[in-house]
């Protein structure tokens, strides 16, 4: 965390930043923010498409022939450009400013692929391009490798059309931790944490799922140095949401059920 | 000429690519059917925005003139084409508002840019039901949320900004801001 901001104000902030209501000064704010929390992310990911819905809710109204013969008209009345070949749009490598607001969202789920294609363009500005080809081609390769296994997964459960988010309390042995669940049955579970103090050597936390029978593990789960778990589990077989879920201190063995401390809890929803 | 552009049929992000690139390179056709596509609908933005035909007009001819000399670039990663000319178009309307108002030396005005979506399949509201929800939620939003929201969207306007507008601390606005996206999240 970059700021004072208790985190309940940053929600605020992702509403405001995804309708674009926020000034330039706060908008740097939040996006340096961005960077680091993933809850975040998440949650603008969300309001995103809310967003962009306003646009199509205006009443509608039937343009006026005047238009469609400017717009048209317009076109023909330039010179017609010699078929040229272009770029694709889809290969058109485009880097402004609001690209940039792109890479943050992207950057934020992916940063290390993020960072990696900023190089990669750079790269490709700089290089000779006659010359460097096959190195740019390398390049770009690594990058979509990278930016496979490091964000893809992620941005596939954010952006699953079936996700379901389940928040995660704390308990008070770590008041100033919290968490969240983003669940999609079709694009797998993304857990993300703060707040949580380091696991003592020899103990890790565990992911559980709390169904009416016993608990069944979700797996350990690796603690940043920053206090935060983002990790991509796997439902056990025949567990679905919605479903109890906890992260608990554990001894560092190999265990099948929860023994330690509880520091975060949810309930899924129905 | 089309109704509603949600008769159209919708094409693959691909062919929509293809589309804007044909526009670009001065194709006649693909002009008119970038147009048929989205015209009434960038129009009804526009005109929501500026509420004034005339300006309306000259903002998505201002639009497409711009797609069209290389201003704007659509590459297929930026979300759906309609998305992309509609948040031109919004962007546009806004930027025509301030002028009106000489207010652009605000430092506390909105960016009013919009994080770019990363996946534009699932960005965007496309169903007639999925936008008959969200109009008659915005209808029947309380009326400070439903304010707060529109002008916040539509008219660029900071909280800060907002908040002085409808006379209601700064707190207040942003937390109406919010609670009108949860609400209106439920759309999806």
């Amino acid at each position: 965390m970059t700021t004072d901001l208790d985190h309940e104000e940053f929600d605020r902030l992702a509403s405001l930043y995804a309708v674009g209501a926020l000034n330039a000064s706060e908008r740097k704010l939040f996006e340096t923010h961005l960077e680091l929390c993933h809850t975040c992310v998440g949650e603008v990911l969300l309001l995103l498409p809310v967003a962009h819905g306003l646009t199509r809710a205006v009443p509608h109204h039937d343009a006026p022939a005047q238009l469609r013969a400017r717009v048209c008209k317009a076109d023909t009345d330039s010179p017609t450009k010699q078929a040229t070949p272009v770029k694709s749009a889809s290969s058109r490598i485009v880097f402004n400013s609001a690209a940039a607001v792109c890479l943050v969202v992207a950057g934020s789920l992916g940063w290390y692929a993020a960072q990696q294609h900023n190089m990669a363009r750079l790269l490709e500005e700089n290089l000779d391009a006659a010359n460097d080809r096959a190195v740019i081609a390398e390049i770009q390769a690594a990058v979509a490798l990278a930016a496979q296994q490091e964000a893809n997964q992620r941005t596939e459960i954010l952006t699953a059309q079936d996700l379901i988010m389940v928040g995660l309390s704390s308990y008070p042995v770590a008041p100033g931790s919290r968490g969240r669940v983003y669940w999609s049955n079709e694009q797998g579970i993304l857990l993300t944490a703060s707040g949580l103090p380091p696991a003592p050597v020899g103990r890790t936390y565990y992911l559980w799922f709390v169904p009416v029978a016993d608990p069944v593990s979700g797996g350990p789960l690796t603690l940043d140095n920053e206090g935060r778990i983002t990790a991509v589990v796997t439902a056990p077989v025949g567990v679905s949401v919605p479903v109890p879920m906890a992260v608990t201190l554990e001894p560092d063995n190999d265990i099948t059920a929860p023994s330690g401390e509880a520091y975060l809890f949810g309930r899924g929803i129905n | 000429m089309p109704a509603n552009n949600l008769s159209q049929p919708p094409l693959s992000a691909r062919h929509e690519g293809d589309l804007v690139d044909r526009f670009v390179q001065g194709d006649d056709r693909a002009a008119v059917e970038l147009y048929e596509r989205h015209g009434n609908i960038l129009f009804s933005l526009a005109l929501h925005i500026v509420s004034d035909r005339s300006d309306a007009i000259d903002i998505v001819e201002g639009v497409f003139q711009q797609v069209r000399t290389g201003v704007y670039h659509y590459e297929t990663s930026l979300g759906s084409v309609e998305n992309w000319l509609l948040q031109t178009t919004r962007l546009h309307a806004i930027e025509y508002l301030r002028n009106r108002c000489d207010s652009t030396q605000d430092s506390e005005m909105a960016t009013a840019q919009l994080p770019r979506p990363t996946r534009h399949q699932k960005l965007g509201i496309c169903s007639k039901e999925e936008v008959s929800r969200l109009r008659n939620l915005l209808i029947a939003m309380p009326k400070l949320q439903r304010l707060a929201l529109e002008l916040a969207y539509f008219e660029g306007l900071s909280a800060r900004q907002i908040a002085e507008q409808l006379e209601h601390p700064i707190e207040t606005i942003k937390e109406k801001v919010h609670e009108a996206l949860l609400t209106l999240r439920a759309t999806h």
